[in-house]
Parts: C-alpha cells; sequence; structure tokens
C-alpha cells in the first residue's frame, strides 16, 4: 500500500515537474542581472506553470554576438529568448533567427495599438516590413554633457549650433589655462559607436546614408560639411589628437575625471557622472545634458541605442516564450529596469510616472532627445555597413585618408556590402 | 654551467639579465601595484607608480562579485586533465616518431601538425555543434538505413551525447589542440636521447617496451615537463572555446571569468588587475615549482651518455 | 627492417607479438600512434572536413533566400585574382614578377640535383611572395585585383609573422641562454620567463593597449619624464604596428625561451668540457656547439611561433580592433570579421587560404629538420 502511494506521489511529481515549461533568458553581463533576476523570479511565482532560469553571457555585445551566432547558427534550441543590439533585429529577421512575434496578437492592428506607447526609434528597428521581431527592452541615445559650471562661470548657454560649440570649448580652454582640459570629445576608435560619431554629424548637417531612391549618398556636400566639422576640432585643439583610439569608456572616464569641456556619450554616463560608478567622479552635480548642437538651419539628431527581447525560433516553448516577453516588456517591468538599473525607458508613458521621475530625474530632459533618435542602417547587412563606415572614418581620424578618401572609401564598402 | 667567466661576460650577463627580467615582469608588477591602488589614483595625471594607500579590498571585490575561487577549480581540472592525458598520448606517439624507424615519418608529423594550422574562431561552430549532440556522420545515416530496412531493434539515430557544460567540452578539444606540439616536441626530444642507453638495455635483455619504460622515460624528462608545461598553459589561457562551450557560471574558466569584470563601457581596471594577478600568481608558482624540481632532480642525476 | 626468417620457422603473428612485447619498429610504431591518431580524429577531422567543405559553397546566413550552392572554387577566384580584371601598369609588373617565378622555378627545377631543386623552390616561394606582397600593396586603379581587403591582410600577416618570429626568437634565445645560466638569480630570470607567457592572451592586449594609451599610459609617461614626446602609439599607423608587434613579441618570447631552454638543458655538458680543453671561446662554444644541437628545439620552436603568427588576432584586436583603419587588420581579424558578417562560406575559403599558407611553411621547416628523411 504505502509503495503504490510512493509510486503515485512521485509520478505525480514527475508529472507536475514535466508540465512545468522550462525557459531559459539569455543576457550579457553588463545588462544588470541583479535587477532582471529578481524580475523573472517574480514572474516564476505569477506563472508557476512556467520556469524561467537566466544565462549571464560575456560582458561586451561583440562577445554576447559570437555566442549566440554559435548557438543560432547550430540551430539550438538551448536558449529561448535573449536581449540584442538594436542594430540586430534586421539581420536576425533575415537569417530566421528572431521569431516573429505577430501571430501572438489577435491581428495587425492590435499589434499597432500595443506598440502605440512605445518609443519610435526602437520600433523602427524591430519593425521590418510590417512584421514585428522583438520588443524593446531599454532604449538609448547619444547625448551632448557638458560642464555645466564651466558654462555658467562664462555665461554661456548649452549650444545648439556645433559654431557655438567650437567658441565656447576654445574660450573655456583659453580662459582656465589648464593644458589637460580637453574641449570637445567623442568617440573615434575602430568601434561601433564611431558609426554614430559620422552618422550624427552626417544627419545634423542635413544629409543621410541613403536618399529616398534608396542609393547610398555618402560622398554629397553633407558628409564633406560633417567631415571638415571634425577635421577642424583636431586642427583647432579643441579635440584630443589621439581620437583615434578614444573609446566610449575612455571618452567617459575623461570627462568624469573633469578633463572634458563637452562630451558625446551615451546614457550610461549619466549614473557614472554623478557618482553611481567604478570610478571616482570630479563632476557629480556639475553635468549637464542637452540635444547634440547642429549645423545652422538644421534639426539636431542622435543615434538610437538600447536592447530588445526575441525569441529563438528554434525553441520549443515559443508560446510560453512569448508570455514571458510580454511580461518583460510590459509597464511594470519596464519601470523596474528604469528605476533599478537606470535604463532609459523604451516606453513613452513611463516618461511621466512619478516613480521613474523621482528615481531618474533626469530622464524628463532626456525624452526631448530621445524621441527624435534616428536608427543606424536598418539592414541584413548591418555588421558589413557598420564596418564599411567606422574603418574609413578611423582612418581619417588617424590621418591616414582625407575626408575625400575617406568618403569614398564609405561609399564604395557600403554599396559593395548591399549590393548582393 | 660551471665556466670561468670573464669580467665582460659577468657584466654582460647582469646587465642582460636585469633587461629581460624587467621586461617580462614589469607588466606584471604594475598589475600587482593598481591591484593595491584605490581607483583615485588611477585617473590621476601623472600617473602614480607606487598605490599611495594601498588597499586589498579589490581582491575581496573578485571574490565577491563573481565566484572566481570556482573558476579557478574550473581551469584547474580541465587544465591538468588535458595535460596529463595529452602528455601521455604525445609521448607514445613523440617515441614512436622519434625513436623507431617508421616510414613516411615526416608526412605523418605533417599530418598532426595540420591540425593546429585552423583558427579556433573556425572550428568554434563545427565543435560546438558536436558536443550539443549530432548524428555521427556516418554511423547515424547507415543505423537509420538499417531500422528502416527493418532491423526494428536498431536506433534511428546515433547522437552524440550533449557534453556543453562539463568538464568533457573543454578536455577533450584541448587535448585535440595541444597534441601536435607536444608531439613535435617530444619527437625532438626522443631523437636526442643517444641509441648506447637504449642497446644498453637491449643487450641486458629488455624487450623494446620495457626499454621504453624503464630507460629512455626517465631521461627523456626536460621534455616531457616542457611539453606539460606548455600544454598546462595553453589550456589554461584557452579563451574561445571556453567562452562559448561552458556558458554558465559555475562551469566558466578563469580567462573568460577575468573578462566578466568589465561591462560594455566599464573597465574596472583595479579590479581587472587583482584578477589577473590572482589568476596568474598560482600558475606561474605551479609551473616555476614544477620545471626546478624535475630539472634540479635529473641534473643531478646527470645526462650523460 | 624486414627481418630474415629461416624457412623451417614461422614468425610468430601479431598478436604473439604485442604480448612478447618482441614487435618490428614499424609495428610497434603504429600502435603507439594509435592514440594519438583517434583523439585528433575524432575531434578534429570533423570540423576541419566541414572547414573544407564549407569554403566550396556560398553561404551567407543573412541571405537565406540564396540557399547554399556548391560554387566550387569560386571563393578563391574572387579573393585571389578576382572575377574582374582591372588592367593598371602595377598589374603588369605583378604579372611580370610571376612569370619570372614561373621560368626561374621551372629551370632549375627541371634541372637535376638537389642543390638545383633547392634554388628552384626558395626561387618560386620569393617570388611568389614578392609579388603577392607587391600586388597587395597596389591594389590596382580600380581596386579590383581580386579582393583588396585579402591581399591587405595578407601583406599585414606577413609582416606580422616575419616581425614577430624574428622579435621573439631575438628576445627567447638570450633569455633561455640567462635562465640556463648557474646563478642566484635565476628563479628570477625563469619567473620572468614565464609571466608574459602565463596570461591569456586577450588580457595582455588589453592591458598594453592601456600602457600604449597616448595620454593616461604609462610607456609615453616614462618617455615624457625622460624628456621625450612619445609617438601616438594606436592612433597612428605606423606607431601602432611596432606598438603590436612589441607586444606580440612580449607575449610570445617566452614560449619561444621554454622551449630553447628544454633543449640548452639536455646538452651535454661534457660536450663544452671538452671544448673548452680545446681551447675554444665562450663565442666559437657557442656557434659550434650550443646551435647545431638547438637546432631540433629551434625548429619546433620555429614551427609552433610560425604558425601561431600566421594565425594572429587576439591582440592586434584587443588593441586596435584591427589597427587605424585596416592598417593591423591580419588574416585571422578578417576571418572573424567576415564570420561575424555571417558569410561563413567566404570565412572557409580565407581559412583555407590560411590553412595553405600555414602548410607550406610547415612543410618547408620539416623538410630542413628531417632534411634527411
Amino acid at each position: 500500500m504505502r509503495r503504490t502511494l510512493a509510486f503515485i506521489a512521485i509520478l505525480a511529481l514527475l508529472a507536475s515537474g514535466l508540465a512545468q515549461t522550462q525557459l531559459k533568458v539569455y543576457i550579457g553581463g553588463q545588462q544588470r542581472p541583479d535587477v532582471i533576476g529578481p524580475l523573472l523570479e517574480q514572474f516564476n511565482a505569477e506563472n508557476p506553470d512556467i520556469v524561467v532560469t537566466f544565462e549571464v553571457g560575456g560582458a561586451t555585445s561583440e562577445l554576447q554576438q559570437q555566442y549566440l551566432n554559435t548557438v543560432l547558427t547550430s540551430r539550438s534550441g538551448d536558449i529561448d529568448i535573449f536581449l540584442i543590439d538594436v542594430i540586430r533585429p534586421a539581420q536576425y529577421a533575415a537569417s530566421g533567427w528572431a521569431e516573429p512575434l505577430n501571430q501572438f496578437f489577435a491581428s495587425d492592428a492590435a499589434m499597432m495599438a500595443y506598440l502605440e506607447d512605445f518609443l519610435p526609434g526602437p520600433i523602427e528597428a524591430n519593425l521590418i516590413d510590417g512584421t514585428l521581431y522583438a520588443l524593446p527592452a531599454f532604449t538609448d541615445a547619444q547625448f551632448l554633457y557638458y560642464r555645466a559650471d564651466l558654462l555658467e562661470k562664462y555665461g554661456f548657454e548649452p549650444p545648439t549650433t556645433w559654431d557655438e560649440l567650437k567658441m565656447m570649448a576654445l574660450t573655456i580652454q583659453q580662459q582656465e589655462g589648464d593644458p589637460n582640459l580637453q574641449g570637445f570629445n567623442y568617440q573615434g576608435a575602430n568601434i561601433e559607436g564611431t558609426v554614430c560619431t559620422f552618422l550624427q554629424a552626417l544627419w545634423t548637417a542635413g544629409g543621410d546614408w541613403v536618399d529616398d531612391a534608396g542609393s547610398v549618398t555618402l560622398v554629397t556636400p553633407e558628409a564633406r560639411r560633417a567631415l571638415a566639422w571634425y577635421d577642424d576640432t583636431l586642427a583647432s585643439g579643441i579635440t584630443v589628437q589621439n581620437i583615434a583610439e578614444i573609446t566610449t569608456d575612455l571618452s567617459r572616464r575623461q570627462f568624469q575625471a573633469g578633463n572634458v569641456v563637452f562630451v558625446l556619450n551615451w546614457g550610461f554616463a549619466w549614473a557614472h557622472f554623478q557618482g553611481s560608478s567604478d570610478v571616482p567622479t570630479a563632476v557629480a552635480g556639475l553635468v549637464g545634458v542637452a540635444p547634440l548642437p547642429s549645423f545652422e538651419g538644421f534639426d539636431s539628431a542622435t543615434c538610437i541605442g538600447g536592447w530588445q527581447w526575441a525569441i529563438n525560433p528554434y525553441s520549443a516553448n515559443t508560446d510560453a516564450a512569448w508570455r514571458v516577453l510580454e511580461y518583460l516588456a510590459s509597464p511594470d517591468s519596464q519601470r523596474v529596469l528604469a528605476v533599478e538599473a537606470s535604463n532609459i525607458p523604451a516606453r513613452k508613458s513611463l516618461y511621466d510616472d512619478p516613480a521613474v521621475l523621482a528615481a531618474a530625474p533626469h530622464f524628463a530632459s532626456f525624452y526631448d532627445v530621445i524621441i527624435n533618435a534616428r536608427s543606424r542602417p536598418v539592414t541584413p547587412f548591418f555588421s558589413d555597413v557598420s564596418l564599411a563606415i567606422r574603418v574609413p572614418m578611423n582612418a581619417f581620424f588617424a590621418r591616414q585618408l582625407t575626408a575625400d578618401e575617406a568618403l569614398r572609401e564609405m561609399q564604395q564598402g557600403v554599396e559593395d556590402a548591399l549590393d548582393f | 654551467m660551471r665556466r670561468r667567466h670573464g669580467p665582460f661576460a659577468r657584466v654582460a650577463v647582469v646587465v642582460g639579465t636585469a633587461l629581460l627580467v624587467l621586461n617580462g615582469t614589469f607588466p606584471l608588477v604594475w598589475m600587482m601595484l593598481t591591484s593595491l591602488k584605490d581607483e583615485n589614483e588611477l585617473i590621476r595625471i601623472p600617473i602614480t607608480y607606487l598605490p599611495v594607500e594601498p588597499t586589498l579590498k579589490n581582491y575581496v571585490q573578485v571574490f565577491q562579485q563573481l565566484p572566481f575561487d570556482r573558476f579557478m577549480l574550473n581551469s584547474a581540472i580541465v587544465a591538468v586533465t588535458s595535460t596529463v592525458v595529452c602528455v601521455l598520448i604525445a609521448a607514445l606517439a613523440g617515441y614512436a616518431l622519434g625513436r623507431l624507424n617508421m616510414p613516411y615519418r615526416r608526412a605523418l608529423l605533417t599530418l598532426i601538425v595540420t591540425t593546429s594550422m585552423f583558427p579556433a574562431l573556425v572550428l568554434l561552430v563545427p565543435l560546438y555543434r558536436m558536443f550539443l549532440g549530432m548524428d555521427v556522420p556516418l554511423l547515424s545515416p547507415l543505423v537509420a538505413a538499417l531500422h528502416d530496412l527493418g532491423m526494428r531493434f536498431m536506433p534511428t539515430e546515433v547522437r552524440t551525447p550533449n557534453l556543453l557544460n562539463t568538464y568533457w567540452a573543454l578536455i577533450i578539444p584541448y587535448v585535440a589542440l595541444s597534441l601536435p606540439i607536444a608531439t613535435l616536441i617530444l619527437t625532438s626530444f626522443f631523437q636526442l636521447i643517444p641509441r648506447d642507453l637504449e642497446s644498453a638495455a637491449l643487450v641486458d635483455g629488455c624487450t623494446r617496451v620495457q626499454a621504453l619504460f624503464r630507460v629512455i622515460a626517465p631521461v627523456s624528462a626536460p621534455g616531457v615537463v616542457t611539453a606539460a608545461i606548455i600544454i598546462f598553459v595553453n589550456s589554461w589561457n584557452e579563451f574561445v572555446l571556453a567562452m562559448n562551450f561552458n556558458t554558465t557560471m559555475s562551469m566558466r574558466t578563469v580567462p573568460v571569468g577575468i573578462t566578466m569584470y568589465q561591462g560594455e563601457f566599464a573597465f574596472p581596471w583595479a579590479t581587472i588587475s587583482a584578477a589577473i594577478t590572482v589568476g596568474v600568481l598560482p600558475l606561474v608558482a605551479l609551473i616555476l615549482v614544477f620545471q626546478q624540481k624535475i630539472i634540479a632532480g635529473l641534473t643531478a642525476g646527470g645526462v650523460k651518455g | 627492417m624486414a627481418l630474415t626468417t629461416p624457412t623451417a620457422y614461422r614468425s610468430p603473428g601479431l598478436w604473439r607479438r604485442l604480448r612478447s612485447g618482441n614487435l618490428t619498429e614499424a609495428q610497434l610504431g603504429i600502435i603507439l600512434l594509435i592514440p594519438a591518431a583517434a583523439v585528433l580524429l575524432l575531434v578534429m577531422f570533423w570540423p576541419i572536413v566541414q572547414v573544407l567543405w564549407q569554403s566550396l559553397h556560398f553561404e551567407r546566413l543573412n541571405l537565406p533566400a540564396r540557399g547554399r550552392p556548391f560554387i566550387g572554387l569560386e571563393h578563391f577566384q574572387r579573393m585571389l585574382w578576382g572575377t574582374e580584371m582591372a588592367w593598371s601598369p602595377q598589374h603588369l609588373l605583378g604579372w611580370r614578377l610571376l612569370a619570372f617565378a614561373a621560368v626561374g622555378g621551372l629551370w632549375w627545377g627541371t634541372g637535376r640535383g638537389t642543390v638545383r631543386r633547392r634554388t628552384a623552390v626558395i626561387w618560386t616561394v620569393v617570388a611568389l611572395l614578392v609579388a603577392g606582397l607587391w600586388m597587395g600593396f597596389h591594389p590596382g586603379e580600380a581596386g579590383r585585383w581580386g579582393d583588396a581587403r585579402f591581399w591587405n591582410a595578407f601583406s599585414i600577416t606577413l609582416l606580422v609573422t616575419v616581425a614577430s618570429v624574428a622579435g621573439s626568437f631575438l628576445v627567447g634565445l638570450p633569455l633561455a641562454l640567462l635562465a640556463n645560466v648557474e646563478s642566484r638569480w635565476r628563479w628570477l630570470v625563469r619567473i620572468a620567463l614565464l609571466i608574459p607567457w602565463a596570461m591569456p592572451r586577450v588580457l595582455v592586449g588589453i592591458m598594453f593597449a592601456w600602457l600604449f594609451n597616448s595620454t593616461n599610459g604609462v610607456i609615453n609617461d616614462v618617455l615624457r619624464r625622460l624628456g621625450v614626446e612619445g609617438p601616438l602609439w594606436l592612433a597612428r599607423a605606423d606607431p601602432a604596428i611596432w606598438a603590436t608587434n612589441i607586444t606580440i613579441v612580449w607575449a610570445t618570447s617566452a614560449f619561444v625561451g621554454l622551449i630553447l631552454l628544454a633543449g640548452l638543458q639536455s646538452i651535454d655538458e661534457s660536450l663544452y668540457e671538452a671544448a673548452m680543453v680545446d681551447g675554444a671561446s665562450p663565442w666559437q662554444r657557442f656557434w659550434q656547439i650550443t646551435l647545431p644541437l638547438l637546432r631540433p628545439s629551434i625548429a619546433v620552436a620555429l614551427i609552433f611561433r610560425t604558425l601561431t603568427a600566421i594565425q594572429t588576432y587576439d591582440i592586434p584586436y584587443a588593441m586596435t580592433r584591427g589597427g587605424p583603419g585596416r592598417t593591423l587588420e591580419t588574416l585571422g581579424i578578417y576571418v572573424a570579421n567576415t564570420t561575424n558578417s555571417l558569410n561563413l562560406g567566404y570565412a572557409a575559403a580565407l581559412s583555407v587560404a590560411l590553412f595553405t599558407m600555414s602548410l607550406a611553411v610547415t612543410v618547408l621547416y620539416l623538410r630542413w629538420i628531417y632534411a634527411d628523411d
């Protein structure tokens, strides 16, 4: 009798175990597993039929991408949900590496209504030809950070044009007399961020990398003007000569050490500047944020960033995975990410949310920048396009190529990348 | 080498030693000094060399932030096992190619070395598939065909087991990756051993195999130790496969673990310096002791013919 | 080495031979090689075959519509001489050099005797290298001689290989010699020998990138204190090449030193003693005893140092992601970038090119050590 009972008990346990769907979420080391972990645990508590575990990957975008490439090329369903950079959905869509999410909505109209609350920038990257491939986790953009104390000292308002910025930087540098003080810092190394360095200058000159007909337009007066501006920053001395080795992190550190007046950097830098950082800050409370300047008569523009949740099409549990995705993209989860991890929200409604504003009042000033953030080229061949833009840009900053040569190389490279 | 050195030679040796020691140790010493500094000092211009206020908190941080002790255990297990297995296999192969009259010796050596001519990155996906669990190339279709032909007791496929996130996922490739160099080293060492030693043993009545174990093995120790050190360090420091095969936190190895302290846009130099120091010093100490002891023991006995 | 047996005596079968330990050398050799062969076949054979097979197909994962068609040697054609021939004066020179190589090679190759054949091989190899380098640096007006990026990577890889192999030997041999000298400081020298190599390559790259940083780096700081304005190491092309090679030499000279040290330790003391009795100077002892006896160790170190140098990826990538522009985009980095672009077919073809170069080098080296075979 006891044996039968035990047998039934074991069967029941097994059955309940089998009835539970096991899902695995993959995030990178820098995406705050300490914040996402509790979120997922709460999901587990609310949904007893699903058990979600998460795996923490490498700490840089490249290492994570290498791992995901390996897993997805092998068609492994090991991971069910993963976080991908905003530049990837088009590539994943083309390779069939992200499950289309339209099927989980009642209709396309319902889907568009659902997406209303999200910022337009991330959606532009995730919605390709009417098919949704990922949902935004959080967003990002490049901002102009400046030393509010120095600007105030010399009676300047945040610059709205590049010429104003140059004038202010020169004045401050000369007046302060500190040889270590840089006027204007940005990224020029052979990294992804340099694509943004170029595109932002191009956009604020009124140009774009492609025209309405779809031809690549990189050898244009606007592009030349953008590169001429960067030439100017180097020639006038407001930017360091070794700009070709300045990475995002280095750029952030130099500003944080108090050695820079203006810097172009991503949203994460704000928390670092205010003190929540691995290195001490010399600029806490002295930093202002503004949209990027532009050339006279043109609008400001900035590059979009951020990460998106996507479902592995080789997974065996795409329906259960969708429930997790929905949960993670919900306003509540996004609020947690915004408050605890200082991730810039991807939902418009959260910018008025009292909890969010209490934890991160600077998000209010971020909003005006983020709403106008533009996507880098949305193409399945983004890796090649990115290389085609940033390698000549890096060579230009290293004084290996002149502006015209760099632009021609970019043009040729991007055309080759898209010519399949 | 007990030689009388002239004064010029002595000075040259001292200066050369000093330069080369500086060259080798400076970065690690700098790392160690960095790991003892508070983060304040790291961003100062001009940079400071000695820590103004030495602190051990970076080392504490290393072990608190991530299970670094677990990483070291994993690396140790993988490296030791790979070394032992690889040295054994390479010693056998080295003996065959180095002392025996084998036909096509050079071709066989070339073939063995061929396997290290492909970058690990390219072999990553095929190896990943293999360890993920795939149908064995010839065996599986054969078995499936037999099953379809009516032999219902045959399984429909033969798959390799899923070895990811186990020690075997790393040990097996590391043995294969280090085999070429270990074999080549041991081949060249076995070649150097004078024939007289073997002949004497054979005359005394040993068989070839007995001669191998009793006479050759002890005398070839420098080569074996060198090969073992190389395999050990290669396996300890291997990055690409370790990064992609063992992805759960409890199975990661040291080099991968060290890179996990950095963020996308943050590079905590102090913590990482501490992690590197902790990761490298035991390795160096181990190798040093190992090499010193064996070589000392041997040269005392003499490698004389 | 067949043993002649008396006709009335049947030699024991293999199994009995095995048990009594009395095998011919060749048979014992084959048995001893079985574990190594088994490991390599099981683990490496399948991936390598896949790579070779992949290089004959077109596969771009972000173009699944194209499928995976078999295209034969088209990748290699595109890589080496291109599908569109754009003629320029530099191309003509390149063709002349190739013809020169072919004629010279054939002339001596058809001659009899090892000297002629060796000259032919050396001549052809050198001429091909020169031609390849020339064409790599002059991709033609339209930039369409084969894959310009491949030829650039080829030139860079060649440069890095020669520089870092030579450098690691120049530093490694003295290191080994010093580590062999009996002195109180021997343990320190051995530590200095091992440390650079005990650090994971990825971290060496990152560490030296920081050391070479133009503003915050230690090296420029030291130079500044000495009154010299250091170059912008990683922000300009030429200094970047120097910085990267220095880093690679630093990291790999330990490996060379270790192998040479083991070789040195196997050299018989009595040879030196005999030479000293004969009145040989230290220099003569070095050239006539040490170096010749070190030849096998040098060869081993040379082979593997060259193989790793041809595949160099970690350090240039960690320092500058391939150098300012494409200055340091070695073949290894080119393969990595191509793989990340999900162009698997072409990445496999590039790996085959790497493999071919490595194979050529290894065959030449092994021919040199085992010249008598």
